[in-house]
C-alpha cells in the first residue's frame, strides 16, 4: 500500500534541475519549500541514513528556504510538515524546489488497517483470533464515574463475576473469571498493565480466599481515564502466555499513548455524591430496653435476671439520662459522600516522538463517616523514534494514595457494624443532668452491668471516627525503558524480525499509621490499647526484564501469514517491612511511636522472590479463514524444589471462519460465522517461597541457651496445580457487524489441586503440610455476548445495545477423603452455624443446615385450641403422618434439641420450629437438609445506549440470578439472643402464649431460635442498573470559534436502583470460604450521583 | 550479527536459570546450611527442652495428669472445655485430647538423633562421649513424651524417625502400651550410662536430662510395667546419689536441709519458729536439692509458665480455672479431716480458703512461712507469684522415695492367712521408712503437736499398706499432675477399676452413679484421640469407651 503512496509522492515531487554534479561530505545544501498557498514556513527538513537516523537538520525560514551542511552523500533528505505528507528526495543536487501536498487528500487511500487485538504478545486481526477473549473500549465508559476499573466492567464481560466487597473507600472487589477453580489458592485472575505484571511481595501468609486489597490497590494504579481498552483473556489458549500467573484468566488494560498530530489538552472534572442504601430499620430506644427486659426474663424465668439498671428508666440512676434516648446510631455513623476528580492530559507527537501526560488527583470522603481518600496518579508515555528501526519507548508512573479508613478493631468489626448493634437507649455524647449534650462523647462507665459487658467492648462509633487515625498511605511508581528493534524488513510487505528489550521497575511504598486514643476505653490506662499508636512500613522493589523476538515472514503466496514470537522473561524482588507498636503514649496530642511509651511490639521482615519464563507463540492463517495457533510457556519458579521447578504450559486452537467461505458469499446479512476450538493447559503455584526447603527456626532460650528447630516438613513432591481447558466458541457477526456475538462452552478440569494447610497426623510432630496437591474439580459453563451497534437507526437518533450471560457449574471430581473431612467440621450444635460440606461430585459452595417452619403457638398440646392456653401447635412429637405420639402414660412427648448431649434442650411455645425431618422427636444433626448454593446459576449485563444527535443516553445493568446468601447480618438482627440491637421485624416476635407469628420469642444466651436454618438463607438474585448516563458534546463547529476543541457535559447515576427479593441492604456479597457467601453487614454499595465536564483545547 | 547474539544471549539466560531460581529464606536456616557443628547440635537439643516446656505442653502434662482425679473442681471462670472434662463428659472434641505439642517434642529429639552421629563425623571438636550424652538426653525426652502419651491414651503412634520429607508416610497405627512401654525402657537401658552426670551450670542439674532423671524416669516406667524389683533398684540408684550429695554438699545449703532417718530432704523448719521453708525452696525457689528433673523457667526470659497463673492463680487472679476438692482442705482445723491432720504443713502450702472458695497454691506461691508459735491456727505468710516463672518439677526426691515404697510394697505380695513372713517385713518396714520421712518433714505445723505415723497401724495388710503410700502420695504430690496416673497405675495392678472409682467419684456430688458406670470400663482410663487426629490418621482405631457421642456423654 505504502509502495503506492511512494511512488505517487515522486511522481509530484518537482525537482528542480540543477547543475548535476557530484556532492560530497560538507557540501551545502539548500533549497525551497512551499505548497499550495506559497511558501511553507517552520517544514523540517533532514538529512537521514540508511535506517532513517537523523545526521543533519534545518528548518524553513519565513520564506521557505531552508540549508544545511552535507554529512553524506548516500543519505537521503526527508522533508515533513504536520498536515502535510512526507517527502524523501534523494541527494542529487545542492539545490532543491520541493511542493508539499496536503496530507488529508492522500488519508482516504491510507485508512484501512484491520482491527487487531494484541494479546501480550502477537498483533493478531480480530477476525483471527482463535481464543475465547473479549475487548472492551474505554470509550464505552468514558466518563463514567468510576474509581477503578472493575467498577466498569461489571456486567459486561460475559464469564467475569465481580463483586464489590464493601462500599468502604479503598476496599476491593472479588472476581472470579469462569467459577472458583481452586481451593484456597488465589481464584483471582491476573491483571497486567501494557504488558506488566504488578510485581509486588506475594507474602507467603497471604490469604487469598479473602483479601482482596492488594489487588484493588493495583487496580487503583491506573486511572480509569488513562485507559484505552481492555481485553479479557478467558481460556487456556488466551491466558497460556501468562502461564502460572494467568492461570484463572487475564484482564489485560492498554493505557492511551500520543499518536502524531497537534497537541490535544483536555481537562475533565467531575463532582459526584453517595449515599448508603438503607438496610434494616433498627429498633429505638424504647423498643429495645423492652425487648430486652423480656429477653432476660424469658431465659431464666426471673425478674431479678431483667432488673438491669440501665435498662430501668431510674430517674435516680447516675448515669439515668445517658440511658433514656432513642439514638439511630446508623443515621450518626453515616452522611452524604464526596468525590472530586480532577483529570488532565496532553497529547500529541511530531515526526520524532509521540507523547501523552496525564495526572489525575481524587479527593473522596466516604458515605460512612472518617473516611477520606485522597489519590494522584500521572501517567508519562513517550516513544521516541530513533529511526525507522529503532523505537525508544518509555512510560512512567506514579499512583500516590492517602486513605484515611476508620479505625480497624480487628475482627471484622465496621463502623456500619457497630452502629447496628449498639444499644439505641444509649446516648452519643454525654448529658448533663437535665439531658442537654454537653458535647463530649460518653463512653459506657466501667461499673455498668456486668450483663452488658459485650456493649461496654463496643467502642462509640462517632467518637471512634472523630478521634482514632488509620491511615495508609501508599507509593506506587513504575517506570519502564523499552526498545525495538526491527531488524529486517520495516514494511509490511517484508519479512519482519523485531527484538523488544524492556526493563520495569514496580516500586511499592506502603505505610500504616494508627493511633486509638485514651479517651475511647473507659477501663483505664493500663489497657494495652490506651493511647495505642502503631506504624508500619513496606516497601517492595520489583524488577522485571523481558526480550521478546516476534518474527513475521512474508509470503509470496498472500494467502499465508504466520507469525511467531520468542520470549524471556526474568523477575525478581525484595521487599521489607517494619512495624511497631507501643501504648501508654503520654498525651493524646503525641501519636507517633517515636514517642516514649510501653513498645508493644517491634517486628521486622524480609521478602524476596524471583521467577523466569519463556513463551513461544505462532499466528498461522489461510486465506484468513482457517487459522491455528499454537503457544508453549515453560515457568520456571522459586516455588518448588529443583525436580518440580519447571513447569510447562501448551495451548493449540483453531478457527474457521465459515462466513468468508466461498459459499457463504451470497449470505449478505451475515457478515461473521466462525468455530473456534481450543485446548489448553495453564499452571498454579502456590503462595509462599521455599516450601521445598526443611527450615530450621530459632525458639525460645532454655537455661541461657538459644534453642533451633525444624519448622516445617519440606515439600519435595508438590507439584503444579494444572487447568486444562476445553473451549469450544463461535462468532457472529450479522448486517455487517451491526450486531455481533460471541458464544463460548468450555470444560476446565484444575487437578493437582493445592490444598494449604492440610493436615496430617500430628504424630508427626506437625499439624500439617503447609500445601499438598488434593485432587481436582471441573468447572463446565457458557457464556454469550451480543453487541449491537447502531442496530436502530433513523436520522440523528442511533442505538447500540450489549447484552452477556454466562453460567457456571463447579463439580469435585476426586478428593483424598482425609481431606474432605477435614473441610468438613461436624455440627457444633450451636446457634447461627451452617455445616460446610465439601463433597465429590457436588459443588463448593452449598449451604445446609435445618428447615424453618415457623414459631411454636403454644408450650402446652391440646387437640383444639384453647386460646391463650394449649393449641395443637405446641413443640410435641408427632410421627410422619403428623399424628401425636403418646407415652405409655397417655402423655405427649416433649420435643427435643440434641437428646442426651451437653446441648439437650426441651422447645417451648414461642420457640423456633424446626422440621424434624427423621421424625424422631429430636432436632439434631440428622434433620439438616440441602438448603441450595451460593453459586449463581446465571451472571451477566446489559445495557443499551442511545444517541440523538450528540446527546448520549447510556445505561449499563448487572445481574446475578440463583445464588442463595446466608443472610448473617439478618440473622444478628433477629436472633434476640445477646444485647445487641435488633431490626424493627422483632416486634413481630412471640410474646405470650397463643401468639401467632413467625419470629420466635426472646432469649438472652439462652435456646435454640436461630440455629442454622433456612430462616436465613435468601435469594440472592439482582438486577442492578449500574450506571445510567446522559451526556451531551457541544457542536465543535461553534467551539472552534472560542478556541475549543470538544466540550462534554454529562450526569450520570450509580446503583440508581436494584431490584431483589434479598432483604439485606445489598445483595452484591463477595465469596467467602468454600465459596459460600455469608452477608455480615458489610457496607454496602454506596448509591452515587456525578455531574461532569470535560474539556479539549 | 545481532541475531546470533541475541541466540545467545537467551542460550545463557536458560543456563543461569537454575541458579537464578535458587533463593535460600531469608529469615530462616536451612537444614542444607545445618547440622554442622557441635553448636547446632547444642542448639537443636535445647530445641527440645523448649518444646517441652511449652504451655501446651505443661498444660497437658498438669490436666491428663490431674484433672479427672479426686484432687480437682472447677474454679473461677472454668472454660467449658475444662468443666466438661471435669463434669466427665470427655469428648473427642476437647482440646485437650490434641496431643501435637508431645509429638512435637518427640520429633525435634528424633532429628537429633538421626543428624547428631553424622555432625560428629563432621566436626571434630564434638566427641563421641559428647554425642552419646545428646542422644541419651534426647533419648529420655522423647521417652518421657511417650510415657505421658501412653499414660494418657494407652496404644499411640510410635514414631522413631525425623519427619523432614513429604515422602515419608505419616499414618502409623497405634503401638499398644506394653510394646511402647517395653522398649522405652530397653531405648534406657541403653543410654542411661551415656548421660550426664554433673553439668558445668548449676541449674542444669536439675533443669536438663542427667543419669539420675533417666534412673527416676526408668523407676516410674518399671513400676508401670509391673516389674517391681527393677523399679526398687532405679530408686535406690536415685536416692543413693542423693544420699551421697548430701554428704559432699557445702555446708551453707546443708543447713537447709535434714536426715529424715537417712534420707536428705529440704527442712520445713530451718530456724526458729517459723515453717514452710520446704515450699519456698522446691516450689518458690526452684531447682532444690531434691529436684531430680524440673522445667526450668527463668524471669529474665520471654518464655514462661502460663499454666500456673491460668489454671492454679497468680497474684492478681487469686483463683484459677481449677480449685481443690472440698474434702481436702474441709474440717482440717478440727482434725476430722481424712487426709491432713492440722499439723500437716502441705495443706497450708498447697491450697487455702478465700470466701468458701479454694484456690490452688502449689507452685503459685514464691514463698510461704507460717508462724509456729502462735497457738491455735498457724499464722500463714505468703507472697504469691505476680510473674509467671513457676519452674514445673517431674520428679522429685520424694516422688522417687514413694515410687520405691510402692514397688516394695508390692514386692511384698499379699499377705497369706498366716503371719507375715520376715522377707515382707523387711520390705514394708522399708517401705514405712520411706513414707515416714516424707511425712515427718511435713508434720511440724507447730513445735510439740508434730504428728507421726505408726507403723502397725498398716502393716496389717497389704491394702493397708498400698494405701498408706497411695495416700502419701496425694499429700506430697498434691496438683503436681500425678494423682490420676496413680490412680490408674494403681487400677491396672488390680485389674478392676473399683478402687479407683471409689476415689475419684469422692469430688462429684451429683450425678455418681452415671459416672460410676460409665469409668466401669478399662477403657475409660483413658483419653479418646481427638476427632481431628482421627480424620487424617485412617489407621488410628478409637477407643471404645467413646465410639459413640451418645455413650460418652451424660445429661447434666
Amino acid at each position: 500500500m505504502r509502495k503506492y503512496i511512494f511512488k505517487s509522492l515522486l511522481l509530484v515531487l518537482i525537482l528542480i534541475p540543477g547543475v548535476l554534479k557530484a556532492q560530497t561530505t560538507g557540501t551545502i545544501i539548500s533549497g525551497m519549500v512551499y505548497d499550495e498557498y506559497g511558501p511553507m514556513v517552520m517544514v523540517n527538513v533532514k538529512e537521514v541514513d540508511a535506517s532513517n537516523r537523523i545526521v543533519a537538520f534545518s528548518v524553513t525560514d519565513i520564506n521557505g528556504n531552508f540549508s544545511f551542511k552535507l554529512v553524506n552523500p548516500k543519505d537521503k533528505i526527508m522533508i515533513s510538515s504536520v498536515g502535510s505528507k512526507t517527502q524523501v528526495i534523494t541527494i542529487n543536487s545542492t539545490y532543491f524546489k520541493v511542493k508539499m501536498i496536503n496530507d488529508t487528500q492522500l488519508r482516504e487511500v491510507v485508512v484501512s488497517s484491520k482491527r487487531k487485538l494484541e494479546t501480550g504478545g502477537l498483533a493478531i486481526p480480530d477476525r483471527e483470533i482463535s481464543s475465547a477473549s473479549q475487548l472492551i473500549s474505554a470509550k464505552e465508559f468514558e466518563g463514567l464515574p468510576f474509581t477503578n476499573i472493575s467498577d466498569a466492567l461489571q456486567g459486561r464481560i460475559s464469564g467475569l463475576d465481580i463483586v464489590a466487597n464493601s462500599g468502604n473507600l479503598g476496599s476491593g472487589t472479588t472476581m472470579r473469571l469462569r467459577g472458583v477453580s481452586s481451593i484456597n489458592g488465589n481464584s483471582e485472575p491476573l491483571i497486567v498493565v501494557d504488558g506488566n505484571v504488578w510485581e509486588t511481595d506475594e507474602n507467603s501468609n497471604f490469604d487469598y480466599a479473602n483479601a482482596n486489597e492488594e489487588k484493588f490497590a493495583q487496580l487503583l494504579n491506573v486511572n480509569p481515564e488513562d485507559i484505552e481498552s481492555i481485553s479479557v483473556m478467558k481460556d487456556a489458549a488466551a491466558t497460556a502466555i501468562w502461564g502460572s500467573q494467568g492461570a484463572n484468566g487475564v484482564i489485560d488494560i492498554k493505557t492511551k499513548r500520543g499518536s502524531r498530530g497537534r497537541s490535544i489538552v483536555t481537562y475533565s472534572l467531575r463532582l459526584t455524591g453517595t449515599s448508603q442504601p438503607e438496610g434494616y430499620k433498627m429498633m429505638n430506644g424504647d423498643e429495645y430496653t423492652m425487648l430486652l427486659k423480656e429477653s432476660y426474663f424469658n431465659s431464666k424465668l426471673s425478674n431479678d435476671a431483667a432488673n438491669i439498671i440501665e435498662f430501668n428508666y431510674d430517674p435516680t440512676y447516675s448515669e439515668y439520662q445517658m440511658y433514656n434516648n432513642n439514638t439511630d446510631w446508623r443515621k450518626a455513623v453515616i452522611q452524604i459522600g464526596q468525590q472530586t476528580n480532577h483529570f488532565v492530559s496532553v497529547s500529541g507527537g511530531g515526526e520524532k516522538a509521540n507523547f501523552r501526560i496525564s495526572g489525575g488527583y481524587d479527593t473522596e470522603t466516604g458515605s460512612v463517616i472518617g473516611q477520606k481518600m485522597d489519590i494522584f496518579s500521572t501517567r508519562v508515555a513517550l516513544d521516541y523514534f530513533v529511526s525507522d528501526r529503532i523505537k525508544i519507548v518509555s512510560n512512567f508512573s506514579l499512583t500516590h494514595t492517602d486513605n484515611n479508613k476508620n479505625y480497624d478493631l480487628g475482627n471484622g468489626s465496621s463502623l456500619l457494624s457497630l452502629a447496628y448493634k449498639k444499644m439505641p437507649n444509649l446516648s452519643i455524647y454525654e448529658e448533663d443532668a437535665m439531658g442537654r449534650s454537653t458535647g463530649e462523647f460518653y463512653h459506657m462507665l466501667s461499673n455498668s452491668s456486668s450483663e452488658l459487658n459485650d456493649q461496654r467492648g463496643m467502642v462509640n462509633p462517632v467518637a471512634l471516627a472523630a478521634l482514632a487515625k488509620n491511615e495508609e498511605r501508599s507509593n506506587n511508581i513504575m517506570p519502564e525503558f523499552q526498545i525495538v528493534y526491527n531488524l529486517l524488513g520495516v514494511e509490511a510487505t517484508q519479512t519482519q524480525l523485531k527484538y523488544e528489550g524492556k526493563v520495569v521497575f514496580s516500586i511499592f511504598n506502603k505505610y500504616n499509621d494508627a493511633y486509638y486514643p485514651s479517651d475511647l476505653i473507659t477501663s483505664g490506662w493500663s489497657a494495652s490499647n490506651a493511647n495505642f499508636t502503631s506504624s508500619e512500613a513496606y516497601k517492595s522493589l520489583g524488577i522485571t526484564t523481558t526480550h521478546t523476538l516476534t518474527f513475521v515472514p512474508h509470503f509470496k503466496n498472500e494467502d499465508h501469514s504466520f507469525m511467531a514470537m520468542l520470549r524471556g522473561q526474568t523477575t525478581s524482588g525484595n521487599s521489607s517491612t517494619q512495624f511497631t507498636s507501643e501504648n501508654g503514649l503520654p498525651s493524646g496530642t503525641i501519636t507517633s511511636p517515636a514517642a516514649e511509651a510501653i513498645i508493644n511490639g517491634f517486628t521486622t521482615g524480609a521478602g524476596q522472590w524471583r521467577s523466569a519464563y519463556f513463551t513461544f507463540s505462532s499466528h498461522y492463517a489461510y486465506k484468513g479463514r482457517y487459522m491455528a495457533d499454537f503457544s508453549v510457556r515453560r515457568d520456571g519458579s522459586t516455588k518448588f524444589g529443583p525436580q518440580q521447578r519447571w513447569g510447562n504450559f501448551p495451548a493449540v486452537s483453531l478457527r474457521w471462519n465459515i462466513s468468508d467461505e466461498p459459499f457463504m458469499q451470497n449470505q449478505k446479512w451475515i457478515s461473521m460465522l466462525s468455530f473456534r476450538p481450543g485446548w489448553g493447559k495453564v499452571g498454579n503455584q502456590p503462595s509462599s517461597d521455599y516450601l521445598y526447603f526443611s527450615k530450621y527456626a530459632q525458639g525460645n532460650s532454655y537455661i541461657g541457651q538459644t534453642s533451633i528447630y525444624p519448622s516445617n516438613i519440606r515439600l519435595s513432591n508438590l507439584k503444579w496445580e494444572s487447568k486444562e481447558t476445553y473451549n469450544v466458541g463461535f462468532d457472529f457477526g450479522f448486517l455487517d457487524d451491526k450486531i455481533t456475538s460471541d458464544l463460548n462452552f468450555y470444560t476446565q478440569l484444575t487437578s493437582d489441586l493445592l490444598m494449604y494447610d492440610r493436615a496430617i497426623p500430628t504424630s508427626s510432630g506437625y499439624t500439617g503440610l503447609s500445601v499438598q496437591n488434593v485432587g481436582s474439580m471441573r468447572n463446565n459453563g457458557w457464556e454469550l455476548n451480543l453487541n449491537g451497534n447502531g442496530v436502530v437507526k433513523s436520522g440523528k437518533f442511533s442505538m447500540d445495545l450489549n447484552l452477556s450471560f454466562a453460567n457456571n457449574t463447579n463439580e469435585i471430581i476426586e478428593m483424598d477423603p482425609t481431606v474432605l473431612e477435614g473441610m468438613n467440621s461436624p455440627f457444633d450444635r450451636s446457634n447461627g452455624s451452617y455445616l460446610t460440606r465439601v463433597q465429590l461430585k457436588n459443588a463448593f459452595g452449598t449451604i445446609y443446615g435445618f428447615h424453618y417452619k415457623g414459631v411454636y403457638q403454644y408450650s402446652d398440646y391440646s387437640e383444639v385450641e384453647i386460646p391463650g392456653v394449649s393449641g395443637p401447635n405446641a413443640p410435641i412429637v408427632r410421627n410422619s403422618k403428623g399424628e401425636v405420639i403418646l407415652n405409655e402414660n397417655g402423655r405427649t412427648k416433649p420435643m427435643y434439641f440434641c437428646y442426651g448431649t451437653t446441648s439437650e434442650y426441651i422447645f417451648k411455645g414461642g420457640d423456633a420450629m424446626y422440621e424434624d425431618i427423621n421424625k424422631d422427636g429430636n432436632i439434631n444433626e440428622l434433620d439438616i437438609v440441602y438448603l441450595g448454593s451460593s453459586l449463581p446459576k446465571i451472571t451477566g449485563g446489559f445495557g443499551f445506549k442511545i444517541n440523538y444527535g450528540r446527546l448520549t443516553l447510556n445505561n449499563q445493568f448487572n445481574f446475578r440470578i440463583g445464588n442463595q446468601i446466608i443472610n448473617a447480618a439478618r440473622m444478628n438482627a433477629e436472633s434476640m439472643y445477646s444485647n445487641n440491637n435488633q431490626s424493627k421485624a422483632v416486634n413481630w416476635r412471640w410474646r405470650t402464649e397463643g401468639d401467632n407469628t413467625v419470629i420466635p420469642r426472646a432469649l438472652y444466651n439462652y435456646g435454640y431460635n436461630w440455629l442454622g436454618s433456612d430462616r436465613f438463607v435468601e435469594n440472592g438474585s439482582f438486577v442492578r442498573l449500574n450506571y445510567t448516563q446522559l451526556s451531551y458534546s457541544l457542536d465543535p463547529r461553534l467551539l472552534k470559534s472560542i478556541g475549543l476543541s470538544q466540550v462534554r457535559m454529562y450526569v450520570s447515576a450509580n446503583n440508581l436502583f436494584c431490584l431483589t427479593p434479598y432483604s439485606g441492604a445489598d445483595p452484591e456479597v463477595g465469596y467467602g470460604s468454600y465459596g459460600i457467601t455469608y452477608d455480615s453487614s458489610q457496607t454496602p454499595r454506596a448509591k452515587s450521583v456525578t455531574g461532569g465536564i470535560t474539556i479539549g483545547f | 550479527m545481532k541475531k546470533i547474539g541475541l541466540v545467545c544471549c537467551i542460550g545463557a539466560i536458560l543456563t543461569a536459570c537454575s541458579d537464578f531460581l535458587s533463593i535460600l529464606p531469608l529469615n530462616d536456616i536451612v537444614l542444607e546450611n545445618y547440622w554442622t557443628e557441635k553448636a547446632d547440635v547444642d542448639n537443636a537439643v535445647t530445641g527440645c527442652y523448649e518444646a517441652l516446656e511449652s504451655s501446651d505442653c505443661i498444660t497437658r502434662m498438669a490436666i491428663w495428669g490431674e484433672l479427672r482425679s479426686d484432687n480437682i473442681v472447677p474454679g473461677m471462670t472454668t472454660p467449658e472445655t475444662e468443666s466438661q472434662m471435669l463434669k466427665g463428659n470427655l469428648l473427642p472434641t476437647n482440646a485437650f485430647t490434641k496431643w501435637t505439642c508431645f509429638y512435637q517434642v518427640i520429633n525435634r529429639c528424633n532429628t537429633v538423633m538421626y543428624y547428631a552421629p553424622k555432625v560428629q563425623a563432621l566436626d571434630p571438636n564434638y566427641t563421641v562421649s559428647e554425642l552419646k550424652a545428646n542422644i541419651a538426653e534426647v533419648t529420655a525426652l522423647r521417652d518421657l513424651c511417650y510415657f505421658y502419651l501412653i499414660r494418657t491414651f494407652e496404644n499411640v503412634p510410635f514414631v522413631t524417625e525425623p519427619s523432614i520429607d513429604d515422602n515419608q508416610v505419616y499414618v502409623v497405627k497405634a503401638s499398644t502400651f506394653d510394646e511402647i512401654l517395653t522398649t522405652l525402657i530397653s531405648d534406657l537401658e541403653l543410654v542411661k550410662e551415656d548421660a550426664v552426670n554433673k553439668y558445668a551450670n548449676v541449674t542444669s542439674n536439675t533443669g536438663r536430662i542427667t543419669r539420675s532423671s533417666i534412673y527416676a524416669l526408668m523407676a516410674d516406667l518399671y513400676l508401670w510395667k509391673q516389674d517391681y524389683g527393677n523399679s526398687e533398684k532405679y530408686c535406690d540408684l536415685v536416692i543413693d546419689s542423693k544420699i551421697k550429695a548430701y554428704d559432699t554438699e557445702k555446708n551453707n545449703t546443708k543447713t537447709k536441709l535434714k536426715l529424715y532417718g537417712k534420707f536428705p530432704l529440704v527442712n520445713e523448719l530451718v530456724s526458729g519458729s517459723y515453717s514452710g521453708n520446704a515450699y519456698t525452696e522446691i516450689f518458690g525457689t526452684g531447682n532444690s536439692f531434691e529436684s531430680i528433673f524440673e522445667l526450668d523457667f527463668e524471669e529474665n526470659q520471654s518464655v514462661s509458665n502460663s499454666f500456673v497463673p491460668t489454671y492454679y492463680g497468680s497474684s492478681s487472679t487469686q483463683i484459677g480455672y481449677l480449685s481443690p476438692a472440698e474434702y481436702l482442705i474441709k474440717d482440717i482445723v478440727t482434725g476430722t479431716n481424712a487426709i491432713f491432720k492440722k499439723t500437716d504443713c502441705r495443706y497450708l502450702e498447697s491450697m487455702e480458703e478465700m470466701n468458701g472458695v479454694y484456690a490452688i497454691d502449689k507452685y503459685t506461691r514464691l514463698n510461704t512461712s507460717f508462724n509456729n508459735t502462735i497457738a491455735g491456727a498457724p499464722q500463714v505468710e505468703t507472697t504469691k507469684r505476680s510473674t509467671n516463672f513457676a519452674n514445673w518439677i517431674l520428679y522429685r526426691l520424694t516422688d522417687v522415695m514413694l515410687m520405691k515404697a510402692e514397688a516394695q510394697v508390692e514386692l511384698a505380695g499379699e499377705i497369706t492367712t498366716n503371719a507375715i513372713t520376715p522377707e515382707q517385713k523387711t520390705y514394708y518396714q522399708s517401705a514405712f521408712k520411706l513414707v515416714s520421712a516424707v511425712y515427718n518433714r511435713a508434720n511440724n505445723i507447730t513445735i510439740g503437736r508434730t504428728d507421726t505415723l505408726v507403723y502397725n497401724t498398716y502393716a496389717t495388710s497389704r491394702a493397708n499398706m498400698e494405701d498408706l503410700v497411695l495416700k502419701e502420695r496425694q499429700r506430697e504430690l498434691l496438683f503436681e499432675g500425678k494423682r490420676w496416673f496413680d490412680l490408674v497405675r494403681m487400677a491396672r495392678r488390680d485389674g478392676n477399676n473399683v478402687r479407683l472409682i471409689n476415689y475419684a467419684i469422692k469430688k462429684y456430688t451429683e450425678n455418681q452413679s452415671a459416672l460410676r458406670k460409665k469409668m466401669n470400663s478399662q477403657n475409660s482410663l483413658y483419653f479418646p484421640y481427638n476427632k481431628d487426629e482421627l480424620k487424617a490418621n485412617k489407621l488410628l482405631i478409637q477407643n471404645p469407651a467413646y465410639n459413640t457421642e451418645t455413650t460418652s456423654s451424660i445429661t447434666d
